[in-house]
């Protein structure tokens, strides 16, 4: 469903054969990772992805049997572009499931007045689906470095971080109004992250009421995808 | 103009802290990311010092650390040792003495230590507790860190004499920096026995399974109190690096934290804004504790700690 092809900043395209291989499948997506980034400064880094993107295209046009559609991101682990990414890999992964976790995420945000929705993968730190509000990607990075928090401190007092009761709450003080952010573990590997403004923490009993039922929710759809017969 | 102030009264007291060692010994580096809020990563970027940077930086209520990161280049340290000698070395507490264990002159180091003593402390600030950091110790294999470090403590020891001085093994890389600072901050605290006997009454009345407090700006662990065995005795340095990295991360957000609550089935922690300048850390493991009990037992302690320190 997703081929993720890694480049190397000074490489020189796709290789033939991803090629080839998503040629077979029509639903294929292609990402193509232009990888170590950080070791370009900031000013070069548009024009390196506009030359890799323009070398793909020219090799797919003399490849006449062969057309794709790509998406290039320009990633590094040392910052969160990767994390960027690979959240965009994710979303067409679930294709069929995003827009029922998307209508999910946007009613817990509306009936708890929160700002933020987004549902994440704990181990890989990627937005598995945000609500259909979300534009602000610094929050995002902060999400994924409270996700750090946890797990870090987690790890030093239990065994095991991540459990059914496993949950964090952070009241940020800032230039606006005072900020909480709040994650509450799932299932299979899903965190909940929620941002609100700290005047809503005062219907606590709500909230955890709606998140439980939003717990409940998700828990049906990934039953229900798992008895599907597979495609 | 500098406050020619004694040491003692708790209230007024300036201490007086000296960073020194020789070109290239890692001091620069070693206080921006205890002070200045570096992560290891970023340290790469900073130049040799050229000359003396006085950062006055301040710590808990009444201490000002005044922190001379003289340049460690040789012609600088001579100079301050002939003619400078009285205004460097004068109302030192603490002198701190960075060591590059993989230094290519071994010798030239010690000399420069031992006139630091000599014509320095002896003459100026006999008092000063004087704590040696054998530093970049990662780049040391394993298996000879200790051996090395305890012949190289032997030989300070020695060159010291009369004074008493205390050694760490130390890098940027692991927790060992964060130790050794902490264990020197700790000692400046005025009233820390009080603040501890505190602590633990606190820990005790709110069957804690243990209490932090940790030095708002650097997040070094000021105090605390363990009433449950952990298996993990680095674990405090650890909690610092991982609070302040996430300190960091706010504060590119133009946010801070000023209080966390993290949890599972099997433990809770309580990490809140205590003091103008103390954060607070508290850890159960009894489920029966309740997490709104805990705060509100927090909030009740401030005000009381607050004259503490």
């Amino acid at each position: 469903k997703a081929v993720v092809s890694t480049q190397s900043t000074g490489d020189n395209g796709l290789d033939r054969r991803t090629a080839e291989q998503s040629k077979h499948s029509a639903n294929v997506s292609v990402f193509v990772f232009i990888h170590k980034v950080d070791g370009l400064p900031d000013d070069q880094r548009e024009e390196e992805q506009k030359r890799i993107e323009t070398s793909i295209r020219d090799e797919l046009n003399h490849a006449a049997d062969i057309t794709l559609n790509f998406k290039t991101w320009l990633t590094s682990v040392y910052e969160y572009s990767i994390f960027h990414a690979l959240s965009d890999v994710n979303e067409k992964l679930i294709d069929h499931l995003l827009p029922t976790f998307e209508d999910l995420l946007h009613r817990l945000k509306i009936t708890c007045c929160m700002d933020t929705t987004l549902l994440m993968d704990v181990s890989a730190k990627c937005y598995i689906a945000k609500d259909n509000d979300f534009t602000d990607h610094n929050k995002y990075e902060m999400c994924c470095d409270m996700l750090d928090l946890y797990t870090d401190i987690a790890n030093i007092y239990s065994h095991q971080p991540y459990d059914d009761d496993s949950y964090s709450c952070v009241i940020l003080h800032q230039v606006t109004a005072p900020e909480v952010m709040l994650t509450k573990y799932l299932r299979n590997n899903l965190i909940l992250v929620c941002l609100l403004q700290e005047s809503c923490l005062k219907e606590r009993g709500i909230i955890n009421q709606n998140i439980r039922k939003f717990s409940k929710g998700i828990g049906k759809v990934l039953q229900v995808q798992s008895e599907k017969p597979c495609s | 103009m500098r406050r020619r102030g004694m040491p003692g009264s708790a209230r007024n007291s300036q201490q007086k802290v000296l960073l020194m060692g020789r070109c290239e010994a890692g001091k620069t580096s070693m206080r921006s990311i205890i002070f200045a809020n570096y992560i290891a990563r970023d340290t790469r970027r900073l130049g040799a010092t050229i000359e003396v940077e006085q950062s006055n930086v301040r710590f808990l209520d009444n201490l000002v650390l005044n922190i001379w990161d003289c340049g460690g280049q040789d012609a600088f340290m001579e100079t301050f040792f002939t003619t400078q000698a009285d205004i460097l070395f004068s109302h030192v507490q603490v002198l701190i003495f960075v060591f590059d264990v993989q230094s290519s002159d071994v010798q030239k180091d010690l000399e420069v230590f031992q006139s630091c003593i000599e014509t320095g402390i002896l003459k100026h600030s006999r008092d000063a507790k004087i704590y040696c950091l054998i530093h970049k110790m990662d780049l040391i294999p394993k298996a000879q860190r200790d051996e090395l470090f305890q012949a190289r403590k032997q030989e300070l020891e020695h060159l010291s004499k009369p004074l008493q001085i205390s050694c760490f093994a130390t890098s940027i890389w692991d927790e060992t920096l964060y130790n050794a600072w902490s264990t020197i901050m700790s000692l400046l605290i005025p009233n820390s026995l009080i603040l501890k006997r505190n602590l633990k009454k606190f820990a005790d009345h709110i069957d804690a399974d243990e209490v932090l407090l940790f030095e708002k700006a650097t997040f070094l662990v000021v105090a605390h109190h363990m009433r449950k065995q952990h298996s993990d005795p680095n674990r405090f340095e650890k909690i610092s690096n991982i609070i302040k990295q996430f300190k960091l991360s706010c504060n590119k957000m133009q946010s801070n934290f000023t209080s966390i609550e993290i949890r599972n089935s099997s433990f809770a922690a309580y990490i809140e804004l205590f003091t103008s300048n103390m954060y607070i850390m508290v850890v159960t493991s009894d489920p029966a504790v309740c997490s709104d009990a805990v705060k509100m037992n927090i909030n009740t302690a401030k005000q009381f700690f607050k004259e503490c320190v």
